[in-house]
Parts: structure tokens; sequence; C-alpha cells
């Protein structure tokens, strides 16, 4: 009989947990506002306590991470040997290049990203789980970010602010499979989307017109159309390979990002509003 | 008595989020790394049966939504399903060992994160669907397998559980 009693008692905690998380799913599909709130407030309660953490457990990391990616490391050190001294190489030519850059942005009087104010803020915390795809940084909505605004390193685009508290911020980064951005080839060729695999090294650009004239190592750029949340010509990505889809008769590619997203120290958030035309 | 048991279990899952933010998000084996929230929901459900497993689960998932941008409630309806389980199945078992408690707890952990994909899936997270899952599961199943003898230490306390008289009658009642 006790027995009985225990296992009915179960089975109503758990229909009761079911329906709270089932309400809890719906409130937050239909974006219902306290939900984000206690969000922020979690995050902006709980940072503090989480960076403590990690700075305690720094140690114990690096430690790990000597111990498991010694290989990875060696490789990496090697690899960024090899890029210092092609960008050292590089440099003269890229100065040239710049100065005709801005030049022709002055001609054609684009809202480019560089125009626009930016705030610099440091990683402090990566992925907590192994299905997430963000990142928190040291800077919130009392810098001026706001939820939307999009995120980029050096190199190209890194994501885009998804939640805000005052004095931090969460990125989802582009390698998100939910993520997808607008691009089209850096000499305005045709026009595509860009969206995350899950995976930090590869992404796809599809929609792209079968007559596009996309190529290997073309490099993609936010096209920046109207009301996107994007401004245009930040570097997104460098096409490895290219595939018709004879159904749908579109281009698809295998996109290499610009970002290194696998090691981000420091970002910038471009304090950037949509176009209304 | 019931509300310190309610400050321990708040003390264990708050320690948790600090635990998996902290420190085992920066120890990855190929990119992959212990899930403590889900260790908490199979370990709450064999130490302290279903209906305490499932809220154990219940509690974690929804802490580890608050942290994250998943949608929230889908973790909490995973993991609550997932100590409820853990905990039907530890009615069942007649003799255990720290062995067998350590399988369970990987093959729980395995399954549930499984589970927490497909569930994922139907809700539009189609993230979590990649060619690495194996990999994930394995991880995340072998690290918390690791990991469940302390579990089942730390959840034992916080529910004011006994210690069993003899090591292998039960996980925990």
């Amino acid at each position: 009989m006790a027995v009985t009693r225990r296992t009915s008692r179960a089975r109503f905690t758990l229909v009761l947990l079911v329906l709270t998380s089932i309400t809890l799913l719906t409130l937050d599909y239909r974006g219902f506002a306290p939900l984000d709130a206690a969000r922020s407030g979690v995050l902006a309660v709980f940072s503090p306590v989480g960076d403590a953490a990690s700075g305690l457990f720094r140690p114990v990391g690096d430690a790990w991470s000597g111990a498991f990616d010694h290989g990875d490391l060696r490789r990496e050190n090697e690899e960024l040997k090899r890029q210092v001294n092609d960008l050292q190489g590089a440099q003269t030519q890229n100065d040239a290049a710049k100065l005709e850059l801005e030049q022709l942005k002055k001609s054609l009087d684009l809202p480019y990203a560089g125009e626009s104010a930016t705030v610099h803020a440091r990683v402090v915390s990566g992925p907590i789980s192994n299905f997430d795809a963000t990142i928190e940084i040291d800077k919130g909505s009392s810098s001026g970010i706001e939820k939307g605004m999009p995120v980029v390193s050096g190199a190209g685009l890194i994501g885009q602010v998804q939640r805000t508290s005052d004095g931090r911020a969460v990125i989802r980064i582009i390698s998100d499979r939910n993520f997808q951005v607008g691009v089209n080839v850096a000499n305005g060729a045709g026009r595509g989307v860009i969206q995350g695999q899950g995976d930090e090294n590869h992404l796809r650009a599809g929609q792209f017109d079968v007559t596009t004239e996309l190529e290997t190592d073309n490099i993609l750029v936010t096209s920046g159309a109207a009301r996107s949340l994007f401004p245009p010509g930040i570097p997104v990505g460098t096409v490895r390979s290219v595939n018709t889809d004879e159904t749908t008769q579109q281009k698809i590619a295998d996109v290499k990002p610009a970002a290194n997203l696998n090691d981000l120290t420091y970002i910038t958030v471009i304090i950037y509003h949509p176009r209304d035309e | 008595m019931a509300g310190k048991i309610a400050f321990r279990i708040a003390l264990v899952v708050l320690s948790t989020a600090v635990l998996q933010r902290g420190l085992f998000s920066q120890l990855r084996i190929g990119g992959v790394t212990a899930d403590v929230f889900l260790l908490l929901a199979v370990v709450g459900g064999l130490v302290a049966g279903p209906d305490r497993g499932a809220i154990m689960g219940f509690l974690s998932g929804l802490t580890l939504d608050l942290l994250l941008q998943s949608p929230l409630g889908l973790t909490a309806l995973t993991y609550c399903v997932v100590g409820f389980v853990s905990g039907r199945y530890q009615l069942s078992v007649t003799r255990s060992s720290r062995a067998r408690l350590m399988l369970s707890t990987g093959v729980g952990s395995a399954m549930g994160y499984g589970m927490l994909v497909v569930v994922g899936w139907v809700l539009g997270q189609h993230n979590m669907l990649t060619d690495r899952l194996p990999g994930v599961l394995l991880v995340v199943g072998t690290a918390n397998a690791l990991l469940a003898p302390l579990a089942v230490r730390v959840l034992r306390w916080a529910w004011a559980q006994p210690a069993p008289r003899s090591f292998g009658m039960s996980y925990g009642a």
C-alpha cells in the first residue's frame, strides 16, 4: 500500500513539473517579458560569482589544457609563426589597399561599421554546456550595448548580442545553427544567407542564385540590407567549396569563418541601429 | 526539517552552477565538458527515488536554462523526466555496488543527453544535433560516471538520507 502511494505521489510530482516546464516553454516562445528580465537578473547576480570561480579554477583549467591539448598548442604555435611571416610580407600591401578602400567608402558614402561607435570588451566566459554557442563579455547595457547589436573581432563577424544586464552581455556566436545573416560576395556579386552549423570551423552559405559567380576563396561580407541588424561590409568568411543544388537552382557553399571562433579574448560590439531604408 | 532540506538543495544547485561555469567548462576533452546538472538529476533519482529525482532534475535543469540561451523550460522538462526514470530504475535494483552506480550514472547521463537532443530538435533547437554527438555522449557519460560517488554523498547529505548500513543494499535509501 505504501509503495503504491509513493508511486502515485511520484507520478503526480512528475506531471506537475512537466506541466510547469511546458508552461515556461510556452511563455518563453511567446516572448513573455518577465522571463527575459529574470534571465538578465540571473546574469547580473551570477556573473561576479562565476568570474570569481573561473579565476580560482583557472590554474586547474590551464594545467588541464596543457596536459590534453599539448599537440594542438604546438600545431597552433607553428601555424601562428607561419601567419606572422605572411602578415609581415603583406602589411605594406595592406596599407596601400586600406587607403584605397577609405577613398572608395567616402565616394560611396556607405554606413560602414568603422564609422559607428564601438565598445571594446573582454570575454569572461565561454560556452557553459556542450550545446551552448554563447560567450559572456564584461560590458553591458551601461556601455550602450543593446540586444541584437553585431559583435566583431579584427578579422570579422563573431556574433550578435543576445542578452544584456547592466555590466554584462551574452553573445550568440555565428557557429550557432540558429544564427543567420545575409551576405554577398565582397565584390558585390550575388546575395545569400550564411547559417551556423554547430561547428566553429564551418559555416554554410545558401540561397545564392545559380547564376551568381561564387567561387572558392571568395570573401563573403554582410550585405546590410534595409532593416538588417548588421551593417554592410563586415567579413563573415571565406568560401571553401561551392555546390549547386539542381532542385532549388541555388548555389551552396562551405565557408570558413573569418574570425577565429575557438580563441576569443577581446571583441568589439558595434553600436549599430538598423537603417529603415 | 523541510526548510533545512530546501536550503541544502538550493546550496547544492547553486554550487553546481558555480562549478559548471567556473571549473568544468574549462576542463574539456575534445571540446566536450561534463554536465554536472545532469549528474544531479541522474544521481538524485538513484539516491532519493523518483519524486525527489524529478524535483532535483527540474531544479538543476531550470538553473541551466536560466544561465543559457536555450528555451526556458527545455532542460528542466528533460532533466525532471531523467530524474524520475533514474528513481524508477533504482526501485527495481535489488543489489548494487559502486561499479554499478557508476555504470548506471554513465548510461543514464548519456541517455538523458540523448533525450535532451531529441526534445530540443522537436522544439526547433537544431544546433543540438551535430556530427560530434556520439563523442559528446561518451565524454558526458564517462565524466558523470566518475563523479557519481561524490555526487551520491552530496545528495544524500542534501536530502538528509541516512547512509546505508553496508555498502551494496541500495544507492541511498
